[in-house]
């Protein structure tokens, strides 16, 4: 500082700190060399800066004017009492020069420039925007979404409506485990049945269902909803009625690929659909039949199998291959209990077989839960087959399930190897660690295969319609109908989206068609085959009254008025039953309705491959 | 010297023998086996079809140029050969409103709303079978199954590809198209016949055919091999497959197309290679029946690209890229 | 920057085929090709897509001396997402059948090319009332364009015109059952096609007219005011 220009301090001032002193007088050097040369120095505090620019206003009281300047100067609150109280003990400065003036005002410029456009200003406008939108949206957020949350409840509702007509509210229910393919089952609150909502892996994404369960047990219907699987394939499962139609009526057991109609070219579309509704099965049955999920106890299969003995734990013989190391004997009555496995196409297959000393099986529990979903997995709770064996002592002899070879090859090399290891075990020593066991129960519970059964209720079985699948009708085979009907013309399978009511096309090489239809009778179901030329017209029929009462029903075929009126016919119109036997004669008509309908769906639909010559 | 025995004359001074309608007509012969033992196997339907879509096609082609101000080309014959491959590839029983919208798609749309012949972007017939297979599905996989030949016992299954077996019909069947399919599947021998028409009339390259065909060959073998079968089986069992499907047809006709096959030599090796794999990739894994369409469509967008990468060098490009690496490495 | 005093009712004109924003502007393709294979979705889709345009032109127009040209894009995006937001909340709470056949092409509509491109080119430098207007002009005539490619594709697509999915009295079966739909023309192949084929009727219609666009090169071009690279299209031959 240059000392010439040094003013004296009054005594006011010493009041003053050390800084504001030192400020003071670097401001009143800078205002005097300011008045008297030409630019302003720049002043290089901040301090020194926003003291040095009260000096330079003269209008209002000194007071007033600091504490006005320091608040536009973005003051503190000390500095400001500072100033206005500098103010009111210090002389008015001098008025600042032009000089000073354009200075302060470039400076605010460049803060403009610098800080508030490229910065603060932007900030402060995004965050004002944002906060009033979301204020917006926070509003109408409260107004709808209860509205929201009502629609979608009410559209689920809807559709479980349409499903079961007679329930009125549905209630959800608490589901006792997580499952994989099942996301909820809702109860109907009169009562009326179950709904659930599955879904399976299909070929474009999830092909979700949702399944109804009546009171009985029994499937009541489906329903598929949107998913995303190829347009005119896949897609079809959400339109097409005749295959949803093939699920109704059907018991709560796993279904097999083999015994529904697919849609055509859509293998993996309508495997996903099957695999859904058997997981909404499988949840049904454990959370609202009860049923165990899952493999039963050992205990519980062998009370299954040997009901009412009392079972001592035996050793198998080393060296007995396929058979579990452990096995049990009942020795009242010399009954084995042993588990054989064999390797199936996925996972090793193991059947539990009770077997009595002469070498035939009296029961049989299998687990082919690991094998291929839809074809082998279900062997295990296929009753035709499981029955099959019983009484056996070679297993060979059983039949296999269809769509499922391997694994029942699998499941018959398994006993095969149980009967092997038989009869070394009706001698086997006891097993020190195994102990034994009463099984309880009494032995007339050993009814059907599907009691407390992996996935089975207690319903009864599915009984399949003369025809079906492997199922003969009339005792006949379908080459042997085939025969009856079109002698020698080979027949090709057709792939067809399953018409409701039919069970079995055919095309013959020489362009006719055998379709079999299916319908009610009096006490039960009635089928007939029903061969057609290309036109249309029925050429032969043959029904399967087998479910009829013997000597009414039984005798409708042998009437041949009634036969021959359908000869040559395209529809049932006007053919009139048979007097005395009215229900099997609506019955057959219904069948052969059934096999004229399905007609012009089946006739332009290409062949399956499969051929019987 | 005496100037009079100087001809002068504008060019073209050397004029080729082939002009696009002779090339079509050779096709068209070419052709004619297929067509004549389709009909043989599946009925006189196949010539109304085949009548209707060539129609079709040179009538679309003559609207459109008449429209457009544009002389009309129908005189090239291209419409035809468009029009008969397109029909080739259709099923017997095709509904014929279907296959006239296939030849708008086919002549129309990929020929002449890109510039008319040696513009089109991809095969026109191969486009418009696309456009038919992805609009009318059931229509185009709805086989007709074929009429007895001569007395004997006619086959009763679908396509073999279909049927996933091509060994389930026999070999003799395959070769004389016994079987199910669409018109120009069938019957492989006529179209092997009509390929060595083509190949020893020099009017193309036997490179492609022989690649594609070859590559489809080895590759199943390979395929068949990897999964543990024995050789004589798995030759035997390949032999069958590339019998079976569109896979002479395509190779022998739609591939080879002048406008969307490479130029090269080794362009053409590339491309056949690269129909085969992608032929075979679809054929076993993936959803589609077939994998020649779709594998050729590709291959045809592909073209300008192998085209890019197989051009021949001129005679001294190499050397100056080497010499001018050296005279960068000395400095 | 000219500032070419236009007529509000050209401003409003200008939007249905001048400066259509789906054929000529070609803004806003991906809703235009995904929703129109029911007629249903084209018609609700774009009336939401309308609503979300006229409201966020107005405030981003009344906005626009405030909101600094820095950070003027997450501006829009915020307004126009939030507008899009509300819409949403509403059709699913009033209309749900239209937010089940939408799907997430609802929200989609934010980063729908229409609405920041015409924020950008026309709401920031106009008024209230003519952005307001230009966007309702823009608004009916993409709702104009995709109502008209829904109902070809769905009619030839798929044979049915759907007014409201779900409800079979109002979805029509137009081709006879017998008659197969060229069901491509529902897949998306079919939808570039038919788009194609609105552009050339566009442009063949704008020729008759007199205002040949290929001729004018940047005169001709809607969107010459929001290009960058002007004038490059006339080197590069139009």
């Amino acid at each position: 500082m240059d000392d010439k220009k040094k003013i004296p301090l009054n005594a006011d001032e010493q009041a003053l700190t050390e800084q504001e002193t030192q400020a003071v007088e670097a401001a009143k050097e800078d205002a005097v060399a300011g008045a008297d040369e030409a630019p302003a120095p720049k002043a290089k505090t901040g301090k020194a800066k926003k003291a040095a620019e009260p000096a330079g206003e003269t209008a209002d009281a000194p007071a007033e004017k600091a504490a006005k300047e320091s608040e536009a100067a973005g003051d503190t609150q000390t500095e400001a009492e500072k100033k206005t109280y500098k103010a009111e003990k210090l002389p008015p400065k001098p008025p600042k020069s032009k000089e000073q003036l354009d200075w302060e005002a470039a400076r605010r410029e460049k803060f403009n420039h610098t800080v508030w456009q490229p910065i603060l200003r932007p900030i402060v406008v995004l965050v004002v925007i944002c906060l009033v939108t979301s204020l917006l949206l926070g509003l109408t957020n409260m107004v709808t979404e209860p509205i929201i949350a009502a629609n979608t409840e009410a559209e689920a509702n809807a559709a479980r409506q349409a499903l079961l007509p007679e329930a009125d509210s549905f209630t959800e229910l608490d589901l006792s485990q997580e499952y994989t393919n099942v996301s909820d089952i809702y109860a109907a609150d009169n009562g009326a049945g179950w709904v659930v909502d599955a879904s399976g892996k299909g070929y474009g994404g999830d092909v979700p269902v949702m399944v109804a369960f009546s009171p009985d047990g029994a499937i009541a219907g489906v329903t598929f909803l949107q998913n995303n699987e190829t347009p005119g394939l896949g897609k079809k499962l959400e339109t097409d009625k005749s295959f949803r139609a093939q699920f109704t009526g059907l018991p709560a057991e796993p279904i097999s690929m083999g015994s529904i109609d697919k849609i055509a070219s859509s293998t993996i579309s309508t495997g996903a659909a099957v695999s859904a509704i058997n997981a909404a099965i499988e949840a049904f049955n454990t959370e609202v039949q009860g049923a165990s999920s899952g493999a039963m106890t050992p205990e519980e299969v062998r009370a299954y199998l040997l009901p009412g003995a009392t079972l001592q734990a035996i050793v198998v013989p080393a060296g007995a291959e396929g058979v579990q190391p452990t096995a049990w004997r009942d020795d009242a009555t010399g009954d084995i209990i042993a588990y054989g496995e064999a390797q199936g196409v996925h996972s090793t297959v193991v059947a539990a077989v009770a077997v009595d000393p002469d070498g035939a099986i009296l029961n049989l529990w299998l687990d082919t839960s690991g094998e291929t979903e839809g074809f082998g997995a279900p062997v295990q709770s296929d009753t035709a087959f499981i029955e099959s064996f019983i009484g056996l002592t070679d297993p060979q002899q059983a039949d296999n399930v269809a769509g499922g070879t391997l694994t029942s090859n699998a499941v018959k090399e398994a006993v095969a190897n149980v009967l092997a290891v038989a009869p070394q075990l009706a001698d086997a020593p006891a097993d020190p660690a195994g102990g034994t066991e009463n099984t309880g129960g009494d032995s007339s519970t050993s009814g059907t295969q599907t009691e407390g059964f992996p996935g089975g209720i207690s319903s009864s079985a599915y009984v399949p319609y003369p025809g079906e699948g492997d199922t003969p009708l009339a005792g006949l085979s379908v080459a042997e109908v085939g025969e009856a009907l079109l002698p020698g013309e080979t027949l090709s399978r057709i792939i067809v989206g399953g018409p409701a009511g039919t069970s079995q096309h055919w095309v013959s090489d020489a362009g006719n068609y055998l379709i079999y239809g299916n319908a009610e009778g009096i006490g039960g179901h009635v089928a007939v085959a029903v061969a057609f030329d290309e036109d249309g017209a029925i050429v032969g029929i043959l029904p399967d009254v087998s479910s009829e009462t013997p000597d009414i029903g039984g005798l409708v075929p042998d009437d041949a008025d009634f036969m021959d009126a359908f000869i040559g016919e395209t529809d049932t119109e006007g053919i009139e039953p048979v007097a005395g036997a009215t229900v099997t004669s609506e019955g057959i008509i219904d069948a052969v309705d059934n096999a004229v309908r399905a007609f012009s769906e089946v006739k332009n639909m290409p062949i399956s491959g499969e051929v019987l010559r | 010297m005496d100037q009079s025995k100087l001809v002068v004359s504008p060019s073209p001074h050397i004029l080729a023998k082939f002009t696009t309608q002779k090339i079509m007509l050779a096709v068209i012969i070419a052709l004619v086996p297929t067509l004549v033992a389709s009909a043989i196997i599946f009925g006189w339907q196949v010539l109304l079809l085949t009548g209707v879509t060539v129609g079709a096609c040179v009538g679309f082609e003559a609207l459109y140029c008449l429209i457009m101000k544009k002389p009309i080309p129908v005189g090239d014959l291209s419409a035809i050969v468009t029009g008969l491959i397109l029909a080739f590839n259709l099923p017997p029983a095709f509904p014929l409103w279907m296959a006239i919208i296939g030849a708008f798609v086919s002549i129309v749309v990929v020929k002449q709303l890109f510039g008319g012949l040696g513009f089109n972007f991809a095969n026109p017939a191969l486009v418009g079978r696309i456009v038919l297979q992805l609009s009318f599905t059931g229509a185009m996989i709805g086989y007709t199954y074929p009429a007895s030949i001569g007395g004997a016992d006619a086959l009763a299954s679908a396509t073999p590809l279909l049927a996933g077996q091509s060994t389930q019909v026999p070999m003799i069947d395959l070769l004389l198209g016994t079987h199910g399919g669409v018109l120009g599947e069938t019957c492989a021998l006529a179209l092997i016949l009509g390929g060595l028409l083509l190949i020893f009339g020099k009017v193309i390259s036997p490179v492609i055919p022989v690649v594609y065909i070859g590559g489809v060959y080895v590759f199943k073998l390979l395929l068949g091999l990897g999964a543990g079968g024995a050789l004589g089986l798995v030759a035997w069992d390949s032999l069958a497959y590339i019998l079976s499907g569109g896979l002479l047809l395509g190779a022998i006709f739609m591939a080879t197309d002048y406008v969307t096959s490479p130029y090269t030599r080794k362009g053409k090796v590339v491309f056949g290679l690269l129909l085969a794999i992608l032929t075979v990739a679809m054929r076993e894994w993936s959803n589609m029946l077939e994998g020649v369409s779709y594998a050729i469509l590709l291959g045809n967008l592909l073209v300008p690209f192998i085209n890019v990468l197989t051009r021949q060098r001129p005679l001294g490009v190499k050397k100056r890229a080497k010499e001018q690496d050296a005279g960068k490495g000395a400095a | 920057m000219n500032k070419k005093k236009v007529s509000n009712l050209k401003v409003f004109t200008n939007g249905f085929l001048k400066e259509n924003p789906v054929l000529r502007l070609v803004l806003g393709t991906c809703p235009t090709l995904a929703v129109t294979t029911v007629l249903f979705n084209g018609i609700g889709m774009g009336i939401a897509a309308t609503f979300v345009l006229i409201c966020s032109n107005v405030v981003i127009s009344a906005l626009r001396k405030v909101i600094p040209s820095q950070v003027r894009l997450p501006c829009f995006i915020v307004v126009i997402a939030s507008f899009v937001t509300l819409v949403q909340m509403l059709i699913k709470a009033y209309v749900p059948a239209l937010n089940e056949s939408l799907g997430v092409f609802l929200p989609l509509i934010t980063v729908n090319c229409i609405i920041l491109g015409r924020a950008e080119m026309f709401a920031s430098k106009n008024t209230v009332g003519a952005s307001a207007l230009d966007g309702l002009g823009m608004g009916l005539g993409f709702t104009i364009v995709i109502t008209l490619m829904s109902f070809v594709r769905e009619l030839l697509g798929s044979g049915t015109l759907t007014l409201m999915p779900g409800n079979d009295a109002l979805t029509f079966q137009i081709l006879p059952e017998a008659v197969a739909p060229m069901s491509i023309l529902a897949l998306p192949p079919g939808g570039f096609f038919v788009f194609g084929v609105f552009m050339a009727i566009a442009y063949f219609i704008e020729r008759r007219r007199g205002k040949d666009p290929e001729k004018e090169a940047c005169a001709g071009c809607p969107s010459a005011a929001g290009c960058a690279a002007k004038g490059a299209c006339e080197t590069n031959g139009a």
